[in-house]
């Protein structure tokens, strides 16, 4: 069998690396010898031959990969039984840790439950227009409690001041998220009229705070005869009740 | 988010770099998507071989377009195996199999226009049959290393290891015979000389 010879030319212009000039000549000389352009077909159809199955060569290889490696993996079913167990169990996790009812275990975690609830400092009619007011609400509503708290007591020790009543509900409200419930209570204590209703459930909650359970129990069962607060206290008399 | 394109990034320019990395990086892409296999056989209804010669075929698909910088990385590498595969799933179905490589070149204008010409002639059937056969002619060695050299792009350095010669000079030399000794092979089969 002969080696053929191939024309250097060749790959020269199958790489495109002639210049116009030479590629045309080329070209022209391609039309017009036979052998030349013999030449350039066997020289294609080795590279065809050399890639052609070079890619067949590469699919077995991805097969004989691919099934190696489908050996070598663990049972389908048991992986599959893993992570369904394995999801199974973060949803039950989750149920238990996200379920409306869970039950707290301790009267701090109670007291967590609903003390995180925000409170409210509406304004009051006709009695809130001073400077000193004004300046008090802001700091409650921005939650410096400690701020606010020598302001509303200067407020309440001038006599004239109208609203007694609320002022002691938002100082109330103050030592409470200070977690100063015997001086919440005192502040409760002395709320009349319209928001009695709000001072009771805090009051109930301070005794939750306070980790103590008869008067937290006995101020809730108040509330749950009749109050705005009758169904929220009956779910804490109820879980305060599972408590040991 | 940054991790997969970092990812593909690398993938990338290791697939277009060839060689030993290039090759490495490759299988790394082939084992990172082969959950297709199963996926084809779910919802194309084909068998499992099939459906691992669909995605055998995509990967090469996708190695060609890196190479020949057609994948610029508009979408993720995930994306475009994800294309080509469903692609390939459905020629699977229609009963087409096709040379990837082979359309790539074929796509690609990669020869200047007359030799396109010729080039395309060579897609027949049986043409690509008899050329496959005259590749069997050769030896072990020659086999690997036209594959190596003009194929998966390695290195005469690299190649010399792999078929265990002694230097690059040698692999130069022994790669030279063996393009010979395959055009010998092509020139001299009946059906070539015929369409030569």
């Amino acid at each position: 069998m002969n080696e053929p010879n191939i024309d250097p030319r060749i790959p020269v212009y199958l790489a495109k690396e002639m210049s116009p000039q030479e590629q045309a000549a080329f070209e022209a000389e391609l039309e017009q010898h036979d052998m030349l352009s013999k030449q350039l077909s066997l020289y294609l159809q080795t590279e065809a031959a050399i890639v052609l199955t070079a890619e067949e060569e590469r699919m077995a290889a991805f097969r004989d990969r691919y099934n190696r490696q489908k050996k070598s993996t663990p049972v389908r079913p048991l992986r599959v039984a893993a992570v369904a167990l394995t999801i199974a169990a973060a949803i039950a996790l989750l149920f238990l840790v996200l379920r409306p009812d869970s039950q707290p275990k301790s009267m701090d975690a109670l007291f967590g439950k609903y003390a995180n609830e925000s409170l409210r400092f509406p304004e009051l009619r006709g009695q809130n227009t001073d400077s000193l007011w004004r300046t008090t609400l802001a700091y409650l509503r921005q939650g410096e409690y400690a701020a606010a708290e020598p302001l509303l007591t200067d407020i309440l020790a001038d006599s004239n001041f109208q609203a007694r009543s609320d002022a002691h509900l938002y100082l109330g409200h103050v030592y409470f998220k200070q977690k100063v419930f015997q001086q919440a209570i005192s502040q409760y204590n002395q709320v009349e009229g319209a928001s009695v209703q709000t001072a009771q459930w805090y009051r109930a909650l301070s005794y939750v705070g306070m980790e103590d359970k008869d008067n937290s129990l006995k101020q809730l069962r108040m509330i749950q005869k009749d109050s705005f607060y009758a169904e929220k206290a009956a779910e804490l008399i109820e879980m305060l009740e599972k408590l040991e | 988010m940054f991790g997969k394109k970092s990812n593909d990034q690398s993938l990338i320019t290791a697939i277009s770099a060839g060689g030993l990395s290039g090759r490495k990086a490759e299988n790394e892409l082939f084992d990172t998507y082969n959950y297709l296999v199963r996926i084809g056989q779910n919802q194309h209804k084909i068998s499992e071989d099939e459906s691992l010669t669909a995605y055998s075929q995509t990967i090469l698909a996708v190695i060609k377009s890196i190479q020949l910088a057609r994948f610029r990385g508009e979408s993720s590498l995930k994306t475009y195996v994800n294309q080509i595969f469903r692609r390939q799933c459905v020629n699977v179905i229609r009963g087409k199999t096709t040379n990837q490589v082979w359309n790539a070149l074929a796509d690609t204008d990669v020869f200047p226009e007359m030799a396109m010409d010729v080039f395309k002639d060579i897609l027949q059937a049986e043409k690509i049959s008899l050329l496959k056969k005259c590749m069997q002619q050769l030896s072990d060695t020659c086999r690997k290393l036209l594959w190596g050299a003009h194929y998966d792009g390695y290195s005469s350095e690299e190649l010399a290891k792999m078929v265990g010669l002694k230097n690059a000079e040698t692999v130069n030399v022994q790669k030279s015979r063996c393009r010979k000794k395959l055009m010998a092979v092509i020139e001299s089969s009946p059906f070539m000389q015929e369409n030569l």
